[in-house]
């Protein structure tokens, strides 16, 4: 029998229990947020999406079944849900909206090399087809295992490694120019 | 490997210069607040499954007794059930009937009141 460190929360919170709603968010919040940043490239709109998937948590809290599924997988797979529910909702960008697309070109100051950097690599990662991008934020930024991680997403664990070896691939080859940071 | 990609661990080591987002108080109080909001609307529907089983009973008792002072407070419905086996027994009365004289005193053989056909 699996033993899910979530389950107690998850049935007092079900009951009424603030306190463990409280630490549930606690525990997941911060992960959920960054895939839902990840996915959706949108502070706002992933707070948004963020905070469907915790009504549902509550909604569906005092239904939960323990030893059926994870619970944090479920949550992660509602989260995802969530994104892809966005990005299937988004119009096609307009051109205007590429000014948003970080510059490759690093800056004059120094202080902001790190900055800049950074915004590189995420604007590397918002490029990429989005289930590549969901596989690299579960596998690399979450710690999910690949059987995790395809269960979250809802694929096979192959279709997880092609995923995510692919990702990596246009990774490797985009940030290239990083190659001596 | 191509010659024009990075390997694997400097790839790693880039993604992990991605500093994780900061969670705002503003989003956890959202989020509590949707708690606070749904657990009210549970204890709502709490109370709206016990009314809507309250309906049933009193369609239930309105079918069996149409009318009938089902819907009682339980110490009140004994009294009402009496009264309402009383007007059961005495309510034949002849359409007729507007007061005691104009009683259709043959339409009130099941009376207990014996003495109503006396004078005739």
């Amino acid at each position: 029998m699996m033993i899910d460190p979530d389950a107690d929360l998850v049935a007092r919170a079900g009951r009424g229990d603030r306190a463990a709603a409280a630490a549930l968010m606690a525990r997941h919040l911060p992960r959920m947020l960054a895939l839902a940043r990840r996915m959706l490239s949108d502070p706002a709109e992933a707070d948004d999406a963020v905070q469907d998937a915790f009504v549902q948590l509550w909604t569906h809290a005092a239904r939960w079944e323990p030893g059926r599924a994870k619970f944090g997988t479920w949550l992660y797979r509602v989260t995802l849900n969530k994104c892809y529910d966005r990005l299937r909702r988004r119009p096609t960008a307009p051109l205007e909206a590429a000014v948003h697309v970080a510059d490759p070109a690093p800056p004059p100051d120094a202080t902001l090399q790190n900055a800049a950097i950074s915004a590189q690599i995420e604007a590397a990662l918002a490029e990429l087809p989005e289930r590549q991008r969901a596989a690299i934020q579960l596998c690399h930024y979450e710690g999910c295992g690949n059987i995790e991680a395809a269960e979250i997403m809802g694929v096979s664990v192959e279709a997880l490694e092609s995923l995510l070896a692919r990702g990596r691939r246009t990774l490797r080859g985009r940030l290239i120019h990083l190659k001596d940071v | 490997m191509d010659v024009n990609e990075l390997d694997d661990a400097a790839l790693d080591r880039l993604l992990d210069k991605v500093a994780p987002p900061a969670v705002t108080p503003a989003l956890e109080r959202r989020i509590l607040g949707d708690f606070d909001r749904v657990r009210m609307h549970a204890n709502n529907q709490v109370e709206q499954s016990r009314w809507s089983f309250t309906r049933l009973v009193r369609r239930f008792g309105d079918a069996v007794w149409p009318g009938g002072p089902v819907w009682q407070p339980a110490g009140a419905f004994a009294v009402a059930l009496v009264i309402g086996l009383g007007v059961a027994v005495f309510a034949p009365f002849d359409i007729a009937q507007q007061d005691d004289a104009t009683a259709n005193v043959f339409a009130l053989d099941g009376s207990p009141d014996v003495d109503a056909g006396q004078g005739i």
